[in-house]
């Protein structure tokens, strides 16, 4: 793959790389940092990147890596049971937005920041991103029985909290 | 606040996760699209205007700095090579590159020459009670700096028809000096008294035995099975702590 049609791609993916990156980071400086340093890694890398429909996946792959390194070297775990902090960052990124639906989901929004890392990820990956069980597998590293695991429960874990915090059905 | 929403249908989640999640910042899509240009075109051979030095910087920056990077991984590469040599070298000399009997007989020559000096030792003669029925008697022996000369005289009131007895008379031994070394003892036995010799046949170990221990330790061990009609499979032994007994030296 050339350069141009890989900067396309990564231009076109800045809303997946956000939300990959918003789910394992909180602040959002450090995930401008870890994809930055993740785009600047491919670019490097590309030559060895071997089937250029994989071009995504392989930026995915990188991204995360990136983002646990951030982590581990900033030593910026953010505390995924504040709530206060969460529903801040939520109301402060959607205060000026357009779609007026959002509105009525931050406590979705707020739900997924107690979920943990691996589990938020695997939710973003389903449901936000569209990839299947056996795609997240591979680029997680883990098994699909895992990854089903890990779904289901984060998605006990949301209705579990939606139901008792906001009164879902 | 809406009470009525459900968690039930996918595509309702789905729905809920799209429109649940922050919009991209736009401070996060200018730094991607920063990014992305200062990768595409920083080793590209684009034409420059005259204020635009950048391309020229970094590429020159690159090229210093990968070539220092090998520098330094050769001249890395370079010192453990030296090293690792240096230490194999080392090594082998001590360990393999000699014939372990050379290595040994000059060890020993060595403690030879330093203690040609030394005295033969007596080892106090002792009376050492084994268990109820038998007493070992140390006599005769002595250590000198080609080893111990053990001499043992067991007395006993055990009928050793009575296959429950332990006959310490024929019994293989092992010795473990006082640092915790142990060392297979080669036996003579005689009518009355068993005399087991550290020395002639001990020589090349000789070194490795500390002749300055306080004691040593006699344990002694059996093999499985009928050590006669079946093979001797070294590290077989059953060791009898319980029937070991300490002899004095000094």
């Amino acid at each position: 793959m050339d350069k141009d049609t890989f900067a396309k791609l990564v231009i076109e993916s800045t809303d997946s790389l956000y939300r990959i990156s918003k789910s394992i980071l909180k602040n959002d400086s450090d995930c401008n940092d870890a994809v930055s340093e993740a785009i600047t890694i491919a670019f490097q890398k590309l030559h060895t990147l071997k089937n250029d429909n994989y071009a995504k996946t392989w930026l995915t792959r990188i991204l995360i890596n990136e983002c646990y390194r951030q982590q581990k070297y900033h030593h910026r775990i953010q505390l995924i049971s504040n709530k206060n902090e969460s529903v801040m960052n939520y109301l402060e990124h959607n205060h000026s937005t357009s779609h007026p639906i959002s509105e009525n989901y931050y406590d979705l929004y707020e739900a997924m920041s107690l979920l943990n890392d691996k589990q938020r990820l695997v939710i973003t990956f389903f449901y936000y991103e569209g990839y299947s069980i056996k795609e997240i597998s591979q680029l997680l590293k883990v098994s699909q029985g895992t990854v089903k695991s890990r779904l289901s429960i984060a998605r006990q874990k949301l209705k579990q909290y939606l139901e008792e915090e906001y009164g879902y059905e | 606040m809406n009470n009525k929403k459900t968690f039930v249908n996918h595509e309702e989640i789905m729905d809920q996760f799209v429109f649940s999640f922050p919009e991209t910042p736009e401070l996060f899509k200018q730094a991607v699209q920063k990014t992305v240009e200062k990768n595409l075109y920083q080793k590209q051979p684009i034409s420059r205007s005259d204020n635009d030095y950048t391309s020229t910087t970094d590429n020159t920056h690159n090229r210093t700095w990968k070539t220092l990077k090998v520098v330094t991984a050769s001249l890395c590469i370079l010192i453990i090579g030296v090293v690792v040599y240096s230490a194999e070298s080392a090594f082998s000399y001590d360990q393999f590159s000699i014939d372990d009997r050379q290595v040994e007989k000059s060890f020993t020559s060595e403690t030879t020459t330093e203690k040609t000096s030394d005295k033969i030792i007596s080892i106090p003669e002792q009376t050492i009670e084994i268990d109820s029925r038998t007493t070992a008697r140390v006599i005769n022996s002595t250590i000198s700096p080609s080893g111990i000369i053990l001499n043992i005289q067991f007395i006993t009131t055990s009928d050793y028809s009575n296959k429950s007895s332990r006959n310490y008379n024929s019994t293989k031994y092992y010795v473990e000096d006082s640092n915790g070394n142990r060392k297979l003892l080669i036996g003579y036995p005689g009518d009355a008294a068993r005399s087991v010799k550290l020395g002639v046949n001990w020589s090349a170990d000789i070194d490795d035995f500390d002749t300055d221990s306080e004691y040593i330790k006699m344990i002694p061990y059996t093999i499985p099975g009928n050590s006669i009609t079946s093979n001797y499979i070294p590290g077989t032994e059953i060791m009898d702590e319980e029937h070991s007994f300490i002899i004095r030296l000094k």
